[in-house]
């Protein structure tokens, strides 16, 4: 699978699979996909604060877009796509919570027998601040669409410091959805646990985060680079427990 | 030059969880190699004592000192006496999911090395010992504890034992939950890691058939948080046997009663199909 760095605030179409490394401050995505399975791995890899907008359309085609935005600056990310007939969105996130982070999916099932599935998982450490409005519309005409979303947060030391909102506008009765949010901090006794068998609160930390966070070995072998990627997404884990 | 003996000394120790003091007192040394077992009636200490020498958050020490060969115990972060040389095999395990058996204990390994393990030495241990406690093959690919039954749990806290060759090891109750042929195999282990390294062992077990396994060289009874009375394996057999009651009576002594919360049942307010209040 073809690899591409953005470096500028250049528009940027995507209507194939790829691996986006995100580079530069200001990024601007725009999705044309269709008439086909697809698959896109959007990794932040940038070393200051990033604002990414993104917008577009699937049709008639089975997409899954996977982030990994592990990088310990602010944030700020505006994604929104339209899901048009016989399509398929799958939405995998992956975000470490530090410094300030405030993420908006609006995600829209425009057509019939269009699907939406959004599973987040976040763990957001202390002296941070994460946001997350994840909102799914279903609109009058889509029947026997689906939307879905499932999002899990795992909090360290204060739970306060996390918002994650859920969603759902549903404007049409022949349809199937819902949402479920877990949030939670880490158990004391299974610190205790490991901190028993000899490990210090940061080598505690980066197992749980590592396991909470990365995807399985599986996933990144279908990229290119996949094996390079993990490699680093599990360096800015480490690094990000060490702060 | 004079030669520290290593030992694991418990003085005077005094333990108290939230406003309750639990241990009122306690004296015991551990030399490496010697098995002391540790009994008592339920809710009386044992665990806490464990918990304490670990450095569990939940308890406070407010009078009295540890030291592990001569070293202050107490001053020492959890993870600093585990690399020290102290194991607590729990009595109830933890899990963790996500995190896998072998990534656990292989970085636990790692935390006490100045160069990490090889992977072929760390794949050939733990299939070993995998092997020794008669293990699922996959166990290192599993996550630590995540869907164990009570016994893989137990043998689980064995396995890690031997992975990370503690010199004083805790087992707080290691053979409840165990079948009698699990107890055979984890005795076995233990005995074997004895003789291969000169562990020192505190054993928490309410069981004669686990002791008669082990052989404890040293016996202690802990009622309301204070050692009542000591002996060798004798004493183990004569509980065994006879029961507590004869303690109380000869010391003149009443044991905690563990309490539970007071339930009041208000009924049902459900109606049977005839209509009247069940």
């Amino acid at each position: 699978m073809p690899e591409i760095i953005i470096r500028d605030s250049q528009p940027v179409l995507i209507d194939r699979s790829l691996t986006v490394i995100l580079d530069c401050e200001k990024i601007n995505i725009e999705y044309d996909l269709k008439d086909g399975e697809y698959a896109i791995l959007i990794f932040n890899d940038h070393h200051g604060n990033v604002t990414l907008n993104e917008s577009g359309k699937i049709s008639h085609s089975h997409i899954q877009i996977s982030y990994l935005q592990l990088e310990k600056y602010d944030l700020k990310q505006y994604s929104r796509i339209d899901v048009m007939k016989d399509s398929q969105l799958e939405v995998h996130t992956t975000y470490l919570g530090t410094a300030k982070k405030d993420v908006v999916f609006d995600l829209f099932n425009r057509e019939s027998d269009s699907s939406v599935n959004i599973s987040n998982n976040i763990v957001c450490l202390d002296q941070s601040s994460f946001s997350m409005d994840c909102i799914g519309t279903i609109v009058k005409g889509a029947k026997r669409s689906k939307c879905h979303q499932s999002s899990h947060c795992l909090t360290i030391d204060d739970p306060k410091k996390a918002r994650v909102l859920p969603v759902l506008n549903i404007d049409e009765n022949d349809v199937k959805a819902s949402h479920s949010l877990a949030m939670g901090t880490i158990d004391e006794e299974v610190l205790f646990y490991m901190n028993s068998r000899g490990l210090n609160k940061k080598e505690s930390l980066q197992l749980i985060l590592r396991s909470y966070l990365m995807p399985s070995d599986d996933f990144y072998e279908s990229f290119d680079n996949g094996r390079k990627i993990q490699e680093a997404a599990v360096r800015k884990v480490d690094e990000v427990c060490s702060m | 030059m004079v030669m520290n003996m290593q030992k694991l000394e418990i003085k005077d120790l005094h333990v108290s969880a939230g406003e309750k003091e639990i241990l009122k007192g306690i004296d015991l040394t551990v030399e490496k190699g010697e098995i002391h077992a540790i009994m008592g009636p339920n809710g009386n200490g044992k665990s806490t004592l464990l918990q304490t020498i670990m450095g569990h958050p939940a308890y406070t020490v407010t009078k009295g000192e540890i030291l592990l060969n001569g070293e202050d115990v107490l001053a020492m972060s959890v993870d600093e006496r585990s690399r020290k040389g102290l194991f607590l095999a729990m009595q109830y395990p933890k899990e963790i999911a996500g995190v896998t058996n072998s990534d656990f204990l292989r970085a636990a390994i790692n935390s006490r090395l100045e160069k990490n393990i090889s992977l072929f030495k760390f794949i050939k241990a733990m299939e070993g010992n995998i092997s020794k406690l008669k293990m699922k093959e996959d166990l290192a690919h599993r996550f630590v504890n995540d869907g164990f039954s009570g016994g893989e749990k137990k043998r689980n806290e064995i396995l890690q034992m031997l992975m990370l060759e503690p010199e004083f090891a805790m087992l707080d109750e290691i053979d409840s939950g165990l079948d009698v042929d699990a107890i055979k195999l984890v005795s076995d282990a233990i005995l074997e890691l004895k003789e291969k390294s000169d562990l020192g062992l505190m054993i928490v077990s309410h069981y004669e058939r686990f002791f008669t396994l082990v052989r404890p060289t040293h016996s202690h009874v802990i009622v309301d948080g204070k050692i009542v009375v000591e002996g060798d394996d004798e004493l183990v057999y004569k509980i065994d046997t006879d029961g507590y009651d004869w303690l109380y009576d000869e010391l003149k002594i009443q044991p905690v009663r563990e309490s539970r919360p007071l339930v009041y049942s208000l009924g049902t307010c459900a109606r049977n199909p005839r209509g009247k209040n069940a």
